[in-house]
């Protein structure tokens, strides 16, 4: 956990208190419209939260959200006027056709994302609307009405005071449980994936299931809005489910915080009372929102919840008391996190790749014994990174073959490959730049798997004591790793070594038999080269096997036990790194002279020299 | 057989529309990689622009078309200078602003015109042609000539003129451009005035074909957007297919499911984009690794 001053911790559950006494003593104090403004709040906030749940964590463009609330009211409404079930017994059957509508809704997100997402999913709000208002089920444009009060233990819900308290008590579940979600191991895996997808996916998340469950979830919000709005008005039709409704309700999200979700309440509930305040001007209170939106997501982006941020409040992310990067030592966390099922073998069997006409890879064959580090360089363009994209499962080969460990892996994908113990730092650096380093590398750490969720419903406390395994597991790993100081940071507000170290660290965390290192390398010192191969030796030496690209000769002729050399995506010489350097071809593709190689000998022995005895500590 | 080819004119008519706006959508995506959700918006205001000058001020029809497009391209060069700090850093963020700046559009016409509306009477006054039995609305085909010609034109400047040029390279690679010295915000700029400039062209076109009223711009950008995304984002010939595709679609599907229409056409477009992300034309992958 991370570490608060005294007065946060007390301020904190003193400010829970406070509301908590409003929200309880509200209703006494306020006259029978005011509580009907509130009740309304109340259905926008928990639908407020879905939305923030889809849009904010887990960054699907979800514009279908008003479709789910209308489905919600909807059902509810005809299960129990024209079938005559019970309200609860119809609330059932609403929430299950909100969720079946979310799955439906998610699934062209497995696609498409982004604005594509975003037209899709407006459109589909559209055919819901234009479902309603045409069939005769819903009762066209006269909507539906005679919806029976909630029968509760004899408490008369019909009036909107008790109500309230009906309300209050699913909107507080509702947000204890979206926090619950946000600060564990769904949450953390769902912004993972809103910050990149593709390193997410390499690994070890399976993000179609993550985006289906923030669909899902949403729908969910979504649902038991509708059912309360059902139960509160007792009348339902098209005006309510409206598109503008739903850009209204993208407002309060965008305005509160989308990537908070007690932001996407507090916008809910500032858009409501302003609507409600200035319902007399409509039009120019929509003008007033729209123009809200723009200045906020220019000037704010993190919403009214970021303001305090913003404006130098609370806790500071970066600058002064930035630590140092340590080096690294490695302990039982390092050695816990390797994989017990030891090194795997890497075998490419005449892999080729196509880009539209475009020849990266042809015919490669590649033997990567289990337990070596093998480095494989070649000039730019050459097909080193798209041949790592391969054997990470990014790629699917155009021709060809590949097996880790022995099974076959080519059909595998990126998540499969990560469970099956293959691990990828990437050339660009791909952090989850919105997490803490700790978050980063907690998301690594979780092999847990995204269908298995429903442990958050059947059984939240095995979630909890998850998360406190993990949280002790990455403290000793980042500590080993010497990042324990950043752990608290934002990766994006680091120098760009100590992010190379972050990054592998996340690669080692996710428990590796195989470590595909894309140019670790680049952009670091003389003496943070030398840090990174005596990290390398030392992973190796506990039981994995590593894939090294790199343009960095010295560091590779001195690391690896074997080299292979690609040019125009084929491979035209492996072995030894002496037998490499030495062969003609070799000389011929990489550099047309012979002398520049020759001079990377001496390199060799400047690199041990700069690593200096821990790497032969390590090796010992 | 006679109603359907009826339909088929009707539908290419209203698609010429949504091509129109399809190819703002596109010219302004693949210049600047932005996506502006509020075109619709942009081509109501148009649409409201070219009637008051049309209708009030008693101008010509086309003159009135002329200020109208004018006047939507300032109006997109101050939505393009608001969100400039956001270009190349935030996706999303631009593309809810844009919501933003169509929300702001939509009830800015409403204080603006009025929340009724009104209808357009047509230029042209001559009788509808019989063609084989056929009855086409010489309006429709002033639509289409023009829809034809403005993307002729369009594609025209893009690759003869030196400013069409730039923006193509700014398109392919704004760093690359940077530096052989293309001003790539001039460049931006003007891609999003043109962009507007056609939103407004769309809008005024549509007028005296449908009801001008504040919702216009939700109708016809949706629309506009399903059809440039069906023929391929940034895709120009992309554009005009998918906007004719997506108007053909619709007046089938008026004419066959009545109201259910919008539910049919976009439970079709949910699963062709399911099916083909990248649209007909379109080459670039959605998820770029």
């Amino acid at each position: 956990m991370s570490r608060r001053p005294l007065t946060r911790s007390i301020a904190r559950p003193a400010l829970w208190v406070v509301v908590g006494v409003v929200l309880l003593a509200l209703p006494y104090t306020v006259g029978p419209y005011p509580i009907h403004v509130v009740d309304v709040t109340l259905v926008f906030a928990v639908l407020a939260i879905g939305l923030g749940m889809a849009l904010g964590l887990a960054g699907q463009i979800n514009l279908a959200q008003i479709a789910f609330f209308g489905i919600g009211a909807y059902v509810l409404a005809i299960v129990t006027t024209d079938a005559g079930w019970g309200f609860w017994a119809a609330a059932v059957v609403s929430l299950l056709a909100s969720v079946v509508a979310g799955l439906a809704v998610g699934v062209p997100a497995l696609r498409v994302q982004s604005h594509y997402l975003g037209i899709v999913t407006l459109g589909l709000a559209l055919a819901f609307t234009s479902w309603v208002t045409n069939s005769s089920v819903t009762q066209g444009a006269n909507g539906i009405s005679n919806i029976p009060v909630p029968p509760l233990l004899g408490v008369d819900l019909s009036s909107e005071y008790l109500y309230y308290y009906l309300e209050l008590v699913v909107f507080v579940a509702g947000l204890a449980f979206a926090l619950f979600v946000v600060r564990t191991r769904l949450g953390r895996r769902m912004r993972a994936m809103r910050d990149d997808a593709i390193a997410a996916g390499a690994l070890g998340a399976d993000v179609r299931v993550l985006r289906l469950l923030a669909f899902t979830v949403s729908s969910v919000y979504g649902g038991v809005a509708g059912i309360l709005y059902a139960g509160l008005i007792r009348y339902v039709s098209p005006d309510s489910f409206t598109i503008s409704t739903m850009f209204l309700l993208l407002a309060m999200v965008v305005i509160g915080g989308r990537q908070s979700i007690v932001g996407c309440v507090l916008g809910a509930v500032v858009l409501s009372l302003a609507r409600e305040w200035l319902t007399d001007f409509a039009t120019y209170a929509q003008l007033g929102y729209g123009l809200v939106v723009v200045l906020a997501v220019v000037f704010a982006p993190t919403g009214l919840a970021g303001l305090p941020a913003r404006l130098g409040l609370g806790r500071r992310r970066d600058g002064a008391e930035r630590g140092a990067l340590h080096d690294f030592v490695p302990g039982p966390a390092t050695a816990a996190a390797v994989s017990d099922a030891g090194p795997a073998d890497l075998q490419v069997e005449g892999i080729g790749k196509t880009f539209r006409g475009l020849r990266a890879l042809h015919e490669v064959r590649l033997s990567v014994p289990a337990g070596a580090i093998k480095g494989v360089v070649g000039p730019n363009g050459s097909g080193k990174t798209t041949l790592l994209n391969v054997v990470s499962g990014l790629y699917t080969p155009s021709t060809g073959e590949y097996a880790v460990g022995g099974v076959r892996a080519t059909a595998l994908g990126p998540t499969a490959l990560s469970r099956h113990g293959v691990a990828r730092t990437f050339q660009n650096l791909r952090l989850f730049a919105d997490l803490t380093v700790r978050d980063n590398v907690l998301f690594a750490l979780d092999r847990s798997r995204s269908a298995a969720s429903a442990e958050y419903l059947v059984w939240p406390v095995g979630v909890v004591r998850d998360e406190r395994r993990l949280r002790a597991e990455a403290e000793e790993l980042l500590a080993e790793f010497g990042i324990a100081d950043f752990a608290d940071l934002a990766p994006r507000s680091l120098p760009y070594g100590i992010q190379r170290r972050v990054e592998l660290a996340r690669a080692v965390a996710t428990g590796p038999r195989i470590l595909l290192l894309d140019e670790p390398a680049a952009g670091l010192n003389g003496q943070e080269v030398a840090q990174l191969a005596q990290i390398v030796r030392t992973i190796r030496d506990r039981g994995v096997t590593v894939v090294l690209v790199e343009h960095n000769m010295g560091l590779v002729m001195s690391l690896c036990d074997e080299v292979a050399v690609l040019a125009n995506g084929s491979v035209i010489a492996d072995g030894t790194p002496e037998q490499v350097v030495a062969d003609p071809a070799v000389v011929e593709a990489y550099l047309g002279d012979s002398s520049q190689l020759r001079d990377l000998v001496p390199d060799q022995r400047t690199i041990r020299e700069a690593a200096g005895d821990d790497a032969e500590e390590v090796r010992a | 057989m006679q109603v359907t080819l009826q339909t088929l004119v009707g539908g290419l008519t209203l698609g010429a529309i949504y091509a129109l706006v399809a190819l703002g959508f596109s010219l302004v995506y693949r210049t600047m990689g932005l996506v502006n959700f509020a075109h619709g918006q942009v081509a109501m205001i148009g649409a409201f622009t070219m009637s008051t000058f049309y209708m009030t001020a008693k101008l010509p029809f086309v003159l009135a078309i002329g200020i109208a497009v004018v006047v939507t391209a300032v109006l997109g060069l101050v939505i393009e200078r608001v969100l400039r700090p956001l270009e190349g850093k935030d996706f999303d963020l631009m593309l809810i602003g844009t919501i933003g700046f169509g929300v702001m559009l939509e009830a800015l016409a409403v204080v603006v015109w009025g929340a009724t509306g009104r209808a357009v009477p047509s230029p042209l006054h001559t009788a509808p042609l019989s063609v084989a039995g056929l009855k086409i609305q010489t309006y429709s085909l002033l639509v289409l000539v023009v829809a034809l010609v403005t993307t002729a034109m369009l594609v025209g400047f893009l690759h003869r003129t030196r400013v069409g040029a730039a923006m193509q390279a700014v398109a392919m690679d704004p760093e690359a451009a940077t530096s052989v010295g293309i001003h790539v915000g001039r460049s931006n700029a003007i891609a999003f005035a043109i962009g507007a400039g056609l939103a407004a062209l769309a809008g005024g076109l549509a007028g005296p074909m449908l009801y001008v009223n504040a919702t216009l711009g939700s109708t016809i950008g949706i629309k506009g957007f399903a059809a440039a995304i069906l023929g391929g984002f940034g895709n120009i010939t992309g554009a005009i297919v998918g906007g004719l595709g997506i108007g053909v679609l619709d007046a089938f599907a008026a004419g066959r499911f009545g109201g259910y229409s919008d539910l049919v056409v976009f439970l079709l477009f949910a699963v062709l984009i399911m099916v083909r992300p990248t649209g007909i034309f379109g080459e670039r992958t959605v998820n770029r690794a």
